[in-house]
């Protein structure tokens, strides 16, 4: 074929635009550590990666979940440990305070105690995580455990008030609009700011234990892994129940009152007893599913690892390969310019002298 | 044989190798000009002494030959390889537009793999999301959330102002191309006229030839065009003469459209028609293009309908995701206004045509309102119980029945339903859950992914189409150099052998001069 210098120009022109772009390509992939930097170059792993992508968005969410079921789970045995040792201590002393040896003032003493412990034990029940109730179902925004005066329960809704007295549990009939006793036929009447037995006398406000206890037993879930939730919250209405604080109100009462018995107040051991049984049983509960979340965690952590180590095997680029890549086409480029650069020059005009 | 005879011999040769060189010289100086081929002296020997013929009987044995003569000056093509360049002229406009712009909605979207981009939709998706995840685990992050989906609306509006602009971009393109078109037109048609009358007073004007060729070139990247010379030159024409060109509009099939013909007064101009469509003439037909070949007309066409379909598909998205969410937050119950709230508001053009999606603004504006809690399906009284699981049914089945939603909408946001203070659970956030569980969800994430990978598999299939026919043309466009290209070598080479014939005939001429001398002053001397 005849080649003119024409020619040779314009293909020296097409060729170091050629080695241009690769020079280029392999510029773009090493500084941006990717095998490709456009979807089209490779569609397949462009695809795959954003798969990875989110993926691992996912899972970034899912460790947040994770961090924020272990505070939820670890308030809830922060508390539940609490509960068990104000019960124990309450067992203790009802097991004191139920001889006859212990006179008047002791059995006073034993039930200031016993106050104290009762008050603390809403406070723990109303124990919170970054301001959310944790033993309040789904209403985590509310107390669980109120006690009311009399005087606050003026305009309430009464649905889930209860009233303990004179060693009875009043609950609240909305269609009859007062108070009548579990298995009973008294009744209480809330009438203005006092409470009212059905024979119209004011019940004194120390005769009494008014407490507001939520009804949400709505699960608290977090999503750990795809389609997997896991409850955070404990399931406390078994145990933060009217009849807790109604026993401790009892015993109280009992203590108080000088005509107890030793033997009146021995049967308080048993429902202490119970209650004990029941906190263990709800902080059982709590510890196999902190199991739970720790297994979670840690598989989170090796899916998290392995999606990783596809996606990098996916796209990420092998640095020592393209810095191979790089040598051999900046050699090739720089050949190219010095034959072009040979060859362009000289003519038969450059003999011709 | 007269006297002189030799004379005039060796005059034909000193005046044609001069032609020569001279041609040497224009090939020369031309070396660098775009679209000229080169041109070559044809050398004929001239009719030799005594001539042949009847009446002439020959008086001597042999003949004596009378030197030389030009008989043209001819330009060195090959009319096939302008044929394969042409052809290939088309594919490669048409592919290169529209490899661009494909290239160019890649680098819109920037879904490639990247550490450090956090701006594309696909991440505005994650955060969205994530967003719901986080309040599904209780956490007061409404005005994040808020936030993100702001961030996802402004990927879509970025998206879909972005695609408005290439198309309107490709219509200006369009303009320009169309005027270029024509004005290429109205060049052939003027050089047209100048060749025919060039041809007809016996010249073979090559360098309009060259223009012409040079314009076909830049015609057939533009538009597909199917080219003859009519009407062939006449026959008292000078050897080499080629004759005007008939440049036709290839259509759909064979058929095809006169745009320049040596024979009309004007040429035939392109209109752009509304919707990227083009008319000829004065012909109310529309030029559609054929299979694979095109253009960079054709290509502004495809690309425009590309691009549009690309801004219909992100539109579509925009708003399935929008109703998607929507139908899901209609069941949150919110203070301000119950059930059916909206979480998106879906906007639409003068036309009632979609326009864009944006967060509810009165959301925006108070994060607070933001709904989780569903509905209580037990909180509803026994005996409504019945009428709810068949408006639920009813609108289960079929999700895009307006009329079935605002029923059973209405039917729950009627308080006496609910058992009292049953409506929603307080803390509630099945909503939210619901909403982060799309992610899942074919009917979003899946189109996106599809139009991604449709869209970098047809870029990766495009720019393989323009780099071979780009090699293909490089190639046809070396071959044809390789005919017609001037290589200043072998001018060079040709200079020199010309200019020997010129001294050696103008030696020749000296010895004759030398020898005429001899006889007229030097003979019948003897004695003197």
């Amino acid at each position: 074929m005849r080649v003119t210098q024409g020619m040779m120009t314009a293909n020296s022109l097409r060729y170091s635009q050629s080695s241009y772009q690769r020079l280029s390509t392999l510029y773009d992939q090493i500084s941006a550590q990717k095998k490709i930097t456009r979807f089209s170059q490779d569609p397949v792993v462009a695809a795959k990666s954003m798969q990875h992508r989110q993926s691992l968005a996912q899972m970034e969410q899912y460790k947040r979940n994770v961090n924020e079921a272990h505070s939820w789970l670890n308030q809830g045995d922060t508390s539940l440990k609490e509960v068990s040792s104000i019960l124990k201590r309450v067992r203790e002393l009802a097991v004191t305070g139920s001889t006859d040896g212990y006179g008047e003032e002791e059995r006073k003493n034993i039930a200031h105690e016993l106050e104290e412990l009762r008050n603390h034990l809403i406070t723990v029940a109303n124990a919170n995580v970054n301001g959310k109730y944790i033993f309040n179902g789904s209403d985590t925004d509310n107390p669980p455990v109120q006690e009311l005066s009399p005087s606050k329960l003026n305009g309430e809704k009464l649905d889930n008030v209860k009233i303990t007295y004179d060693g009875q549990i009043y609950d609240y009939d909305a269609d009859a609009g007062h108070f009548v006793a579990s298995g009973g036929d008294d009744t209480l009447v809330l009438n203005g700011e006092a409470i009212e037995t059905g024979t119209g006398d004011v019940v004194a406000e120390k005769d009494m234990l008014i407490m507001r206890i939520s009804t949400n037993q709505q699960d608290v879930s977090f999503e750990l892994q795809k389609g997997v939730e896991i409850q955070v919250n404990t399931d406390a209405r078994k145990l933060f129940s009217d009849e807790l604080y109604s026993d401790f109100f009892m015993f109280e009462q009992a203590l108080l009152d000088p005509e107890t018995t030793a033997e009146d107040l021995g049967e308080f051991i048993s429902k202490i007893d119970a209650h004990l049984r029941n906190a263990a049983d709800v902080h059982g509960q709590l510890g196999a599913r902190m199991n739970r979340v720790d297994l979670m965690e840690d598989r989170l952590g090796q899916q998290e690892y392995f999606v990783k180590e596809t996606k990098s095997m996916n796209e990420d680029l092998d640095l020592s390969e393209a810095i191979m890549k790089l040598l051999v086409a900046e050699g090739v480029h720089n050949a190219a310019l010095a034959v072009t650069a040979r060859i362009i020059q000289p003519s038969l005009l450059d003999f011709l002298r | 044989m007269s006297t002189f005879f030799g004379m005039e011999t060796m005059r034909r040769a000193v005046n044609t190798n001069r032609t020569a060189i001279q041609t040497v010289g224009n090939n020369v100086a031309n070396v660098n000009t775009p679209g000229y081929s080169r041109q070559r002296v044809n050398l004929q020997a001239t009719g030799g002494y005594p001539a042949t013929g009847v009446w002439t009987q020959p008086a001597m044995n042999g003949r004596v030959g009378s030197g030389v003569q030009v008989t043209g000056i001819e330009r060195i093509r090959d009319q096939l390889l302008d044929r394969q360049y042409r052809a290939e002229a088309h594919v490669e406009g048409a592919a290169f537009i529209q490899y661009k712009i494909l290239e160019r909605m890649e680098d819109l979207y920037n879904e490639a793999p990247s550490d450090t981009t956090t701006s594309r939709l696909s991440d505005q998706f994650a955060s969205f999301w994530n967003g719901w995840k986080e309040l599904a685990s209780g956490k007061d992050s409404q005005a994040v959330l808020l936030e993100q989906g702001k961030a996802v609306t402004d990927a879509f509006t970025h998206l879909q102002d972005s695609f408005q602009t290439e198309m309107d971009m490709l219509e200006t393109e369009a303009e320009l191309t169309t005027a270029k078109v024509n004005q290429i037109l109205e060049q052939l048609h003027a050089t047209n006229k100048d060749i025919i009358a060039a041809e007809s007073s016996g010249q073979v004007p090559n360098e309009l030839y060259d223009v012409q060729d040079r314009l076909l070139d830049q015609l057939s990247s533009l538009v597909p065009i199917q080219v003859s010379r009519s009407p062939k030159p006449p026959e008292h024409a000078a050897t080499g003469a080629e004759g005007p060109y008939k440049v036709e509009l290839k259509l759909g099939g064979s058929e095809t459209i006169t745009l320049v013909d040596a024979t009309e007064e004007a040429p035939q101009l392109l209109t752009l028609e509304d919707g990227m469509q083009w008319t000829v003439g004065d012909s109310n037909q529309p030029f559609t293009y054929n299979g694979a070949g095109g253009g960079e007309l054709v290509g502004l066409q495809k690309a425009h309908e590309r691009v549009g379909q690309e801004l219909e598909d992100i539109k579509a998205l925009a708003q399935t995701f929008a109703k998607e969410v929507n139908q899901i937050y209609a069941f949150a119950y919110s203070e301000q206004g119950g059930f059916g709230q909206e979480f998106f508001t879906i906007h639409l053009d003068d036309s009632g045509a979609f326009s864009h999606i944006s967060v509810n603004s009165e959301l925006s504006n108070n994060p607070k309102a933001l709904a989780t809690a569903r509905f209580n399906e037990e909180g509803i009284k026994p005996e409504y119980q019945d009428e709810f699981a068949e408006k639920w049914a009813a609108w289960e089945n079929d999700k895009d029945n307006e009329e079935a939603f605002r029923d059973l909408l209405a039917f729950l946001n009627e308080a006496d339903h609910y058992v009292d203070g049953k409506m929603i659970i307080e803390g509630n956030v099945d909503v939210a859950k619901e909403i982060s569980r799309l992610e899942d969800s074919a009917a979003i994430i899946g189109k996106y992914k599809d139009m991604m990978g449709k869209l970098g598999v047809e870029t990766k299939a495009q720019r393989d189409l323009t780099e071979a026919s780009n090699a293909r043309l490089a190639n046809t466009e070396s071959n044809r150099m390789a005919v017609s290209g001037v290589s200043l070598d072998e001018e060079m080479s040709l200079l020199i052998q010309f200019q020997h014939a010129y001294n050696a005939a103008a030696r020749a001429m000296t010895a004759m001069d030398e020898m005429l001398d001899q006889i007229i002053n030097r003979l019948g001397v003897v004695g003197r």
